[in-house]
């Protein structure tokens, strides 16, 4: 009975998406895709931003604006034998939360802020048994059936399903009143109140802490193996699908690269694109002077074995360029009347740091890092503690001795599309550093250092004249390290200056943060919610959690031997293909007993 | 709660200050000494004196003040200089006939508009909701004043449906034919801003996660628009609402004018005409104060209407 | 290096290009581009009236009393019961003893009157009529156009100024400066709109194009105040801002040089949308007698005699204020909006 049946649930052919940017222009989304799902099966898309994975979702589900997008006349969806791009607007409707649903990636606002959970439950519960007892005959549905209590029973079973705590309570929450996990776990109970065919997870786990979200894809897994449902499972990371998926289909730029079963992809990816994602992600175990990017592998450049890794600069040399002391950040936060009560956001920290040496800083969303990054730059200004540069204690300085130590430290901000000032253009973003810093230089010689700088970064010297919306997330972030370096600062701090930019391009970036701490022996103090980056860049890491830091060692030391349980929780939580990675390259796969 | 408008209550005092400040700083020192206001419209030149004398005009801004918060204090506003009534009977008793003809126009223009809004909002981007937002725009940039002239002159002058102007004394249902033209009219000239205004909350809630949730629910159309949408909406449309409401009390004025409504908009319209500051001065504190009162119960009523709101 | 040596040159003059982009997007918007000829059309008529190069002699009657529109524009036919009442002279026979104190006023005000009745080039049509004293509807309209539109413009600038000043400094420095601020706001927006400014009408007590603006500018800055606070409070920890802030930039050079290019967009919004409201207000204003002066017409005076002169039947004085005031703001309006999706074409 379990077996999978060989007609496939939904087939899709030469699908091709055309959104309009205005009258004339269009920009086609998805190219010619083709792709079948059986039934009890699941499938990850993968693939970068912009490589039309979501918008391949909502084209089966049927929720693109038909005002701005257009599906090509010969695409075909077909689910159960139905072609669904020539049912009528109605029959869709009906389809949609009863055979086929959908859950998103950010919880919090899939749904809707003013009614209860019970309220956005219910309405999926009452649609799933309304249409039920039409399909049936009148006389056999009782009417006790649905009665509005055993709906309820029904919605509290959900919520127990999906593994969520003292349902009674939670039907009665609001959804700003749930934690993010929770949100996705009552998203997941509506998509399975109506016993769906067909589950499609649009990056469920993406907006969610890494803890957070291995509970999440627990819960999937199961979920689809109990209710015999096929999962269409989207997300841009291939270790996640990793422990989901059976197939994976890798997209780039709206086609098809790769389409295999997880094992195949796995141990043998053919397309070269599908290698450049697999290795261009930093792995655990070693740490090679340089990542393959994706154009080494498009470019059929074979990456050279990484012959040596990067040594550890673990052993002190000399004074230490920064030394911070019991740091520290409170808040006052006003509750009631006159009731104060202050909120820590940063206990008190201390850390030195010397020259040329990365320190690499770890924890989850409300750890309390980059309130740290914004402290160490007097971005915010610290409740106590003291920073020490090359001796020189920078608290309690004037503003004007205060401005003189500025250009020493400078930060890379996590957001390349906030950190840039979008109405100045790249030159005058680069020589105003220089304006306000080096004092008299004048405007050529300023423009000259800039195209120097955007070389540096490796960007042409024509970026000079453009604005930042000209330019992709990645070239951003190299213009934002080329503000900072223009300063020739001894610390940069990089605030998940990585986080938001696709695999590839991560990569390209680490590499190049690499090259020019060797190049300029400056030291980076490196923020990142990845484990796996952090440990490729730091020499020493720190852990940190609800504000305080609760583990700090030498990056190998620290993961091979945690100490602290949260620093063992987070490991455990990364995704399997790292894990195995840190199990030192273990062969047996947990697919196995599927 | 009731600490929470306690403590609302105490911020208020710095606002109320304020406004006793802007009054005073208007009336008792832009508006200078009455007897040169009054000369051409007060005969008798006992009576000019006798009011500079209780306003303490010859006095220095101290003593003024003193007297201007011992008048807000007790409530004794003093007396009108056109008619000599107690100037708070007087705000008062027109506060009746402002609010018959206020409260109407309020629901009605709200539903109306509401309706549109969801209306055009459904038919986004088809011809019915860009000829709206075209009618709407027209409609709003026609002066206020053409719409009561021409509404009048063809509904009383030539159709004689309506009587022109007055009100019944007795109040009850003989108001009933007075109100309806000035409600009407009310309800036409705020028809086309709250309409665009609407649509644009409707169009501002669509493009929201949660209405893609809603259809991938697979729920009808009109369902995501008219409960999850329209909930959503509720919230600015109560606050733009709520705004409105004090604006409108002095400033139906027109209205109250040319239909010759005994409200609290003509009462200021005439104390102005008549350089009466005692009127005027009353009218701004009070719908000051009432302006504050409506706030806190705009922010009562957002504890019912968005859950996510927390009075602390 | 010849490349850089070149780029140096350019890098004094830095292209604008957002705003260029901006405009681009506006040159496609046909409907955006046709409100905005209008616009500038009437914005030529008011250089020109301004100036005096039309609708000097506005106050002069060039027609008779209520003489039709000629059908240009619109059309009516000559209205056949002219009243006679005002022509008549009324007979006063001098009683003996009685000294007319009044007799050498009227006497000089006949002789007048004979002499305009002297006046051979009394118009029966005029494009758009003439009104009670047969002055020209049309060159009226114009000239009301002028006063209209210059109070409209320059109240808003100046309530534009006001508010986005005092909401930069509020939202960037938080704190008691925002405290304050806002305590002024509030005052400020506890008194309804209208209301505030029949207030200082009735304290002012005097009329004039000046007036008017100081009137308008002074209380309407609030609406820009509160949207520049929030849009300051925003930026100010936007990554950019603290990204200039590192690199040593000041409080000036941030509220100014990093984040007003990045608010403007708002403040030239407002701007329009507030000549629309100050123009609108005005009109009420002088419609009321508390606007401009009895020796300036606008379209609220305009409408002021219109309304007893529709119930004779006479429109064409209530359709040319009406329609020229309309064409004006929906066009204002259009542009407005297609000012808005050009700069921020996000929100469309």
């Amino acid at each position: 009975m379990t077996m999978p049946a060989k007609i496939p649930l939904l087939t899709v052919r030469h699908l091709s998406i055309d959104f309009t940017l205005d009258a004339q222009q269009t920009h086609r989304a998805v190219e010619g895709l083709s792709f079948s799902l059986g039934v009890n099966r699941t499938l990850a898309l993968v693939g970068e931003s912009g490589s039309g994975k979501s918008v391949t979702a909502l084209a089966i589900m049927g929720l693109l604006e038909s005002s701005t997008c257009r599906i090509s006349p010969d695409s075909s969806i077909c689910y159960r034998g139905q072609e669904l791009l020539k049912c009528s607007a109605t029959q869709r409707q009906w389809l949609r939360g009863e055979e086929m649903t959908m859950i998103f990636q950010e919880p919090m606002n899939a749904l809707n802020p003013v009614f209860t959970i019970e309220f956005q439950l219910m309405e999926v519960i009452k649609k799933h048994a309304r249409l039920k007892r039409l399909a049936n005959t009148p006389q056999s549905s009782s009417p006790s059936f649905d009665s509005n209590d055993s709906l309820h029973q029904k919605a509290l079973a959900l919520l127990s399903e999906v593994g969520l705590d003292q349902p009674e309570r939670r039907l009665r929450a609001y959804p700003h009143q749930l934690s993010g996990g929770q949100q996705q776990r009552v998203m997941i109970a509506m998509a399975i109140a109506s016993e769906p065919r067909l589950l499609i997870a649009d990056e469920p786990t993406t907006a969610l802490d890494v803890s957070v979200q291995k509970q999440i894809l627990q819960l999937l897994a199961q979920l689809r193996e109990r209710r015999q449902m096929s999962m269409l499972f989207i997300s841009h990371d291939l270790n996640v699908v990793r422990e989901l998926a059976d197939e994976v289909m890798v997209m780039r730029q709206g086609r098809r690269v790769e389409h295999a079963s997880v094992e195949a992809l796995f141990s043998a990816p053919q397309a070269p694109y599908t290698q450049a994602l697999l290795s261009c992600r930093p792995s655990v175990d070693h740490r090679p002077w340089r990542l393959p990017v994706v154009e080494d592998f498009l470019e059929g450049r074979t990456p050279s074995k990484p012959c040596t890794d990067r040594p550890l600069q673990s052993q002190r040399q000399g004074e230490p360029l920064l030394v911070v002391s019991h740091l520290s950040k409170s808040y006052d936060v006003s509750d009631g009347w006159f009731r104060r009560h202050s909120f820590q956001a940063l206990k008190p920290t201390s850390f030195e740091l010397a020259r040329g040496k990365t320190l690499g800083v770890v924890g989850e969303s409300g750890s309390g890092k980059t309130t740290l990054a914004l402290t160490l730059m007097r971005l915010l200004a610290a409740s106590s503690g003291s920073i020490t540069l090359e001796g020189q204690q920078l608290m309690g300085l004037n503003a004007r001795a205060a401005q003189r130590f500025r250009p020493r430290m400078q930060m890379v901000f996590q957001n390349p599309f906030a950190s840039l000032n979008p109405r100045h253009t790249t030159g005058q973003i680069l020589m105003e550093p220089l304006q306000l810093q080096n004092g008299p230089m004048n405007a050529a010689a300023r423009a000259r250092v800039a195209i120097e700088l955007l070389d540096k970064v490796g960007l042409a010297s024509t970026a000079f004249f453009k604005y930042p919306h000209e330019f992709s997330g990645g070239q951003r972030q190299r213009i934002a390290i080329a503000r900072c370096l223009s300063l020739r600062p001894d610390i940069l701090i990089c605030d998940e200056a990585v986080s938001a930019l696709d695999l590839s391009v991560q990569a390209q970036l680490l590499n190049l943060l690499q090259d020019l701490q060797d190049e300029w022996g400056m030291s980076y103090i490196f923020i990142s919610h990845d484990l796996a980056v952090v440990k490729y860049m730091s020499d020493e890491v720190m852990v940190m959690h609800e504000g305080a830091v609760v583990e700090k060692a030498a990056t190998d030391q620290l993961f091979a031997h945690p100490v602290h349980p949260y620093t063992h929780q987070l490991l455990d939580a990364m995704p399997q293909g790292n894990r195995q990675a840190i199990r030192h390259g273990a062969e047996q796969s947990l697919l196995g007993d599927r | 709660m009731l600490s929470y408008v306690l403590r609302r209550i105490l911020q208020f005092i710095p606002t109320v200050i304020g406004i006793m400040l802007l009054v005073f700083f208007l009336f008792n020192w832009v508006g200078g000494d009455p007897a040169y206001l009054l000369a051409g419209k007060i005969s008798n030149p006992e009576q000019i004196e006798n009011i500079r004398r209780q306003l303490g005009v010859d006095q220095p801004y101290y003593v003024q003040w003193g007297i201007f918060v011992r008048q807000v204090f007790t409530g004794d506003m003093g007396v009108s200089w056109a008619t000599g009534e107690k100037v708070s009977y007087l705000v008062w008793s027109r506060l009746g006939p402002s609010l018959t003809i206020l409260v109407p126009m309020l629901v009605l223009s709200t539903g109306i508009a509401l309706g549109l809004g969801l209306l055009v909002a459904y038919f986004r981007g088809l011809a019915t909701d860009r000829w709206i937002m075209v009618a709407c725009t027209v409609g709003q940039s026609i002066s206020i004043l053409v719409y009561i002239i021409v509404l009048q002159y063809v509904f009383s002058y030539e159709l004689a449906w309506f009587p022109v102007q007055g009100w019944a004394q007795e109040g009850g249902l003989l108001l009933i034919p007075f109100c309806i033209l000035p409600v009407m009219v009310g309800v036409v000239v705020s028809l086309a801003p709250d309409t665009r205004l609407y649509r644009a909350f409707f169009m501002d809630e669509i493009q929201r996660d949660y209405v893609r949730t809603a259809r991938a629910k697979g729920l009808t159309e009109w369902r995501v628009m008219g409960v999850h949408v329209m909930r959503n909406v509720f919230i600015p449309v109560l606050t733009h609402v709520m705004i409105q409401l004090p604006g409108l009390l002095a400033g139906s004025f027109l209205i109250e004018r040319f239909f010759s409504i005994p409200g609290i908009g003509r009462e200021v319209l005439l104390a102005v005409e008549r350089s009466d500051f005692p009127v005027i001065k009353a009218v701004t504190l009070y719908v000051a104060v009432a302006t504050i009162l409506v706030n806190l119960l705009t922010d009562i009523l957002y504890r019912w209407i968005d859950p996510r709101v927390q009075l602390k | 290096m010849r490349q850089s040596e070149r780029v140096a040159v350019f890098a004094v003059l830095a292209p604008q290009g957002l705003w260029s982009l901006a405009w681009s997007r506006l040159c496609r918007d046909t409907l955006g581009l046709i409100a905005l000829g209008v616009v500038v059309m009437y914005l030529a008529v008011v250089l020109a009236a301004a100036a005096g190069w039309i609708a000097k002699d506005w106050s002069h009657e060039a027609g008779v009393n209520y003489a039709p529109p000629n059908g240009w524009i619109f059309s009516a036919s000559p209205s056949e019961d002219r009243l006679p009442v005002a022509r008549e002279s009324i007979q006063v026979t001098p009683v003996a003893g009685v000294v007319d104190p009044l007799a050498p006023v009227i006497e000089t005000l006949r002789e007048s009157r004979l002499a305009l009745a002297q006046e051979p080039q009394r118009l029966a049509t005029l494009p758009l009529g003439a009104d009670k004293w047969g002055r020209d509807v049309a060159l009226k309209t114009l000239k009301g156009t002028q006063t209209s539109f210059i109070v409209g413009l320059l109240a808003a600038f100046l309530s534009v100024l006001l508010g986005s000043l005092l909401g930069a400094y509020a939202g960037y420095f938080g704190g008691i400066v925002d405290d304050v601020l806002n305590w002024i706001y509030s005052t400020f927006t506890a008194i309804p709109y209208l209301l505030l400014v029949l207030a200082i009408a009735a304290v002012l007590n005097q009329k004039g194009i000046s007036t008017v603006i100081l009137i308008l500018g002074l209380t309407g800055w609030t609406g820009v105040f509160r949207l520049m606070r929030a849009e300051y409070m925003k930026h100010r920890n936007r990554e950019y801002v603290l990204a200039a802030e590192s690199i040593g930039a000041s409080h000036a050079r941030r509220m100014f040089y990093h984040i007003l290019p990045n608010v403007s967009h708002v403040l030239l919004v407002q701007l329009s949308l507030n000549v629309v409201s100050f123009m609108k207000s005005e009109v009420i204003l002088s419609f009321l007698g508390f606007g401009v002066g009895v020796d300036t017409v606008s379209w609220g005076s305009m409408l002021n005699e219109a309304q007893t002169e529709l119930l004779l039947g006479k429109w064409w004085q209530l359709a040319s204020a009406t329609l020229a005031m309309a064409l004006l703001v929906t066009a204002f309006s259009v542009f407005t909006d297609a000012l808005r999706d050009a700069l921020d074409p996000k929100l469309k």
